[in-house]
């Protein structure tokens, strides 16, 4: 572990690269089985909606490590949440881990949306804080943030001001993403006070994280400071806005 | 050693070579006195089909005296085709023309006798190499003619030493580029998109003026403007997308084209290309090579994985070679203006690439683009599009760019508690350390040391730079570079090494040269002016004890500097390139040195080789002097000051002419 933390520290200050940041906010509660039964809209078990989510993870690591560039900017933390909160992976170079699988939560049936928020947030702060004790050039975060279903406490109703404080004051990107026809776009809307939340067709992580790669690559050429434009066009393709 | 010209052209294969048809007393030989005898012997002369091309080309040089010869060239390779006179020969894949006559002469040397005429040293060298080749046995005989300056066939003298003498009259043919004019406020005039019909694309075949009809093979490529592929003529073609192709970019890329400009590295458009309805889409570039600076040292593993036996001084050699190229481009009065270690692609520490060459800023036409961190603080958020940088401006990206090279990929704003690089820079905020001057807050890890190892000149320089904006210019950094390099090779910086590691793991120690400064700082010391930078410097009393004899006294720093160009000079003496003195017609070489030197000193080439240019000089004189002199000479004062020298004479046998009846 100690090996672990010297490495960490070691990229941190070695790698010049400006860094873009990226933490995943995913639902894993049971309704991302697919099964009706489980609390999901549509019946759809094959393959799960939580297996799809993993293979566009996957497919997010794989081409960014492709990218010359972005491979030596982008890192990438991954938040669980059903009922509570938990730290899948850690803020690292995308170059020294492996992408991690999200597994289902079962036991604890919630959807705390609030509580991933809240958490992510730490994540975020944390490594902002890092970045800066070791002068390395970073870019505002981003947080993507995908439901399936409706908040099942009030967590969100506070940090949901919080994220879009940060978000109108230029300190955080949010891409708030519906998946399916359950999940409840008001809330998701509470954290995006400019862009409005979409709502994934079917099960198209693929060509969402795909979208989102490159949209990591294009601001990995930029300097942190500089406007650069997302290709929302992408976007339109596989959502409904 | 005049020739038997009966003799020759009844047993020999005569070839003929751009240049001599080029001149100044070329229709005077080929139509009067080559032309009867080949006639009379029916006989021809023989000449590749990439002479043609290149007369053709020389015809649109935009140096007049280049294009009259070229176009009087034409005239005589006219005559000789209505008369049956010539045998143009060429295939397909013939390489250049110095290729082409060494590969046909190496064939049939010994079958035929074979002739050359050629004003060209280099090819002279190249065809006569082919008579030591003992391998061959041949009784055929092989000889190498040029036309002096009275227009009389001679044989070029075997024994002459040609070495040095690289530079031969095609492929880098000197011509003078004219500087760019400087404009304070981009063109007014409203842009539009042309019509285009067809955009071409990988497998169509396209125009591209004077160099032919060519073919667009692979895609190689790709941004926002456009796509980039190769070329069957081994050139890169950039071919913009359809919304791009614009009449600015129209006319910019116009007036490029019509400048030679023949930087090494500098993929500068060469022509422009047309598609099959004669539209014009994109242009013809010099093919680069290697990767882009950001994606192959810019980070540490990427630096080993791509360069592993790189050391601190490749990187210093890589700031050389790149500086001098923004020097050249700097003459011409070009600004980069989006510096960027994208556009820079380096296959080794001396051999780079600038593409996006179409960028740059031009007189009127503004560089677009930008990026933050390469972009002065003045001007920062302003949209490029809408005003024209100056040198100062370029000055700022220039520091930054070298110091991202010696801090491989550390922009020199990134700093312990720093969150946005553009406030940064507006602030001013640089936090590596210089004298007592430091803000405490210097990245971590190995950027410090690597800062401590610099020298402190280079040092001095950045700080300047980013602190007070007090920047020095492409020259100057030159120099910085030049005197880097040889404190690394004398290890004059770090005892122990240190400072030569790509990534020093330490603080730089005290080196026996900063030692003895030190000690010439603190004690017994004795101040001099140097002699050529003007500045104050201490030397310590056994220093002094030795300068005391020398008259001049020189800083170590300009001492370095005049050994540097010493030993440049020595290396360039030898290689140059060639110029038709206006006056006698001769070849002359033009050394690199005397380039630089003439430069440097803002002159543009001499237009006489050196016995011209003494006779001019007097001569240009006498007639600044008083009338006296006129009187005297029983000079036709009107009629002298109107005197031209026929091409072919020179002018004080002109003069002697008018002076003596």
């Amino acid at each position: 572990m100690a090996k672990d933390l010297i490495l960490r520290r070691q990229d941190l200050i070695e790698n010049p690269t400006p860094r873009v940041p990226i933490c995943l906010v995913l639902d894993c509660s049971p309704s991302m089985s697919g099964d009706v039964s489980c609390g999901a809209a549509v019946q759809q078990t094959n393959p799960r909606p939580i297996d799809e989510l993993n293979e566009g993870i996957k497919l997010l690591f794989n081409s960014i490590l492709e990218d010359e560039v972005a491979k030596y900017a982008a890192e990438i933390s991954i938040v669980a949440f059903s009922e509570v909160a938990e730290q899948v992976l850690d803020f690292d170079s995308i170059i020294r881990v492996s992408p991690p699988t999200v597994e289902l939560e079962m036991e604890h049936g919630g959807t705390s949306i609030g509580s991933g928020v809240i958490k992510a947030l730490q994540l975020l702060d944390r490594r902002k804080n890092e970045y800066k004790d070791a002068g390395v050039d970073y870019f505002q975060p981003w947080m993507v943030l995908m439901t399936d279903g409706q908040p099942t406490d009030d967590t969100h109703i506070e940090i949901s001001q919080d994220v879009s404080n940060l978000v109108s004051n230029k300190k955080l990107t949010v891409f708030p993403i519906g998946i399916g026809k359950g999940a409840d776009m008001s809330v998701l809307a509470m954290f995006s006070p400019k862009r409005s939340p979409l709502r994934l067709k079917g099960l198209r992580f693929k060509e969402f994280f795909e979208w989102l790669s490159k949209s990591i690559a294009a601001t990995s050429r930029s300097t942190p400071g500089e406007k650069v434009s997302l290709n929302t066009d992408g976007i339109k393709g596989w959502s409904e806005l | 050693m005049n020739i038997n010209l009966e003799q020759l052209v009844r047993d020999y294969k005569i070839f003929v070579d751009t240049c001599s048809f080029m001149h100044p007393e070329a229709s005077m030989f080929f139509n009067k006195t080559l032309a009867p005898m080949l006639l009379n012997f029916k006989k021809k002369i023989i000449i590749p089909d990439k002479v043609i091309v290149e007369i053709n080309r020389l015809q649109n040089s935009n140096k007049k005296d280049t294009s009259t010869a070229a176009e009087s060239a034409a005239k005589i390779m006219q005559e000789y085709q209505n008369f049956n006179l010539v045998d143009v020969r060429g295939e397909d894949g013939d390489p250049f023309t110095d290729n082409v006559f060494h590969y046909v002469f190496s064939k049939f040397r010994t079958k035929h006798n074979l002739a050359i005429i050629t004003q060209d040293t280099e090819l002279t060298k190249i065809i006569l190499s082919l008579k030591e080749a003992k391998a061959i046995q041949s009784s055929k005989k092989l000889i190498a003619l040029k036309l002096d300056k009275y227009g009389n066939l001679k044989e070029w003298n075997d024994n002459q030493s040609f070495t040095g003498m690289n530079k031969s009259y095609h492929q880098n043919t000197f011509e003078k580029v004219e500087k760019f004019q400087i404009c304070s406020k981009p063109r007014q005039q409203k842009d539009y998109i042309h019509k285009t019909t067809k955009i071409p694309e990988e497998g169509y075949y396209v125009n591209a003026g004077e160099y032919g009809r060519i073919r667009l093979i692979d895609k190689i490529g790709e941004g926002g403007e456009g796509k980039i592929y190769s070329t069957d003529s081994g050139h890169a073609c950039k071919i913009y997308l359809k919304d791009r192709i614009t009449e600015n970019r129209f006319q910019k890329i116009n007036l490029m084209v019509g400048r030679k400009l023949n930087i090494p590295g500098v993929c500068w458009p060469l022509a422009t290309i047309n598609n099959s309805n004669k539209e014009f889409v994109g242009y013809l570039m010099p093919m680069a090579n290697g990767k882009p600076m950001q994606k192959c040292m810019f980070v540490k593993p990427l630096l080993e994985k791509y360069f592993p036996h790189w050391k601190r001084v490749n990187l210093v050699n890589l700031s050389i070679t790149w500086l001098e190229k923004t020097v050249a481009l700097h003459s011409f009065n070009i600004l980069m203006g989006d510096v960027n270690p994208l556009n820079i692609l380096i296959k080794t520490d001396q051999e780079l690439y600038l593409v996006d060459t179409d960028s740059y800023q031009i007189q009127d036409f503004p560089c677009p683009v930008g990026m933050v961190n390469f972009t002065a603080p003045e001007i920062q958020g302003k949209d490029f599009a809408t005003f024209m940088r100056t040198l100062e401006h370029e000055y700022f990206a220039i520091a930054t760019l070298l110091f991202m090279i010696l801090l491989p990929g550390k922009p020199p704003y990134s700093h312990q508690g720093g969150e946005d690089p553009l406030d940064n820079i507006k602030k001013g905020e640089f936090s590596y350390p210089f004298r007592e001057n430091t803000n405490k807050k210097t990245p971590d890890g190995p950027w410090r040391f690597i800062w401590s190892n610099l020298p402190y000149k280079t040092k001095e320089a950045f700080y300047n730079c980013f602190t007070n904006q007090n920047r020095i210019n492409a020259h100057q950094w030159l120099i910085l570079m030049k005197i880097y390099k040889d404190y690394l090779e004398k290890r004059y910086l770090d005892p122990d090494g240190e400072s030569e590691k790509l990534f020093p793991a330490r603080f730089k120690s005290v080196s026996t040269y900063a030692q003895e400064k030190y000690d010439a700082e603190n004690g017994d010391y004795v101040n001099y002016k140097c002699n050529i930078c003007g500045k104050q410097f201490q030397v310590n009393s056994r220093q002094a004890e030795r300068l005391k004899d020398i008259p001049s006294k020189i800083c170590r720093d300009c001492l370095i500097v005049l050994k540097m160009k010493r030993e440049e000079s020595r290396r360039n003496r030898n290689t140059g390139t060639f110029i038709y003195c206006v006056d006698c017609g001769e070849q002359f070489l033009f050394s690199d040195g005397e380039k630089e030197y003439y430069n440097k000193i803002g002159l543009t080439p001499p237009k006489r080789c050196k016995d011209c240019r003494v006779v001019h000089k007097e001569i240009g004189l006498t007639y600044m002097s008083s009338d006296l002199i006129y009187n005297e000479s029983k000079f036709n004062k009107r009629k002298s000051r109107t005197v031209k020298p026929k091409p072919g004479k020179s002018l004080l046998e002109s003069l002697f002419e008018i002076i003596f009846d």
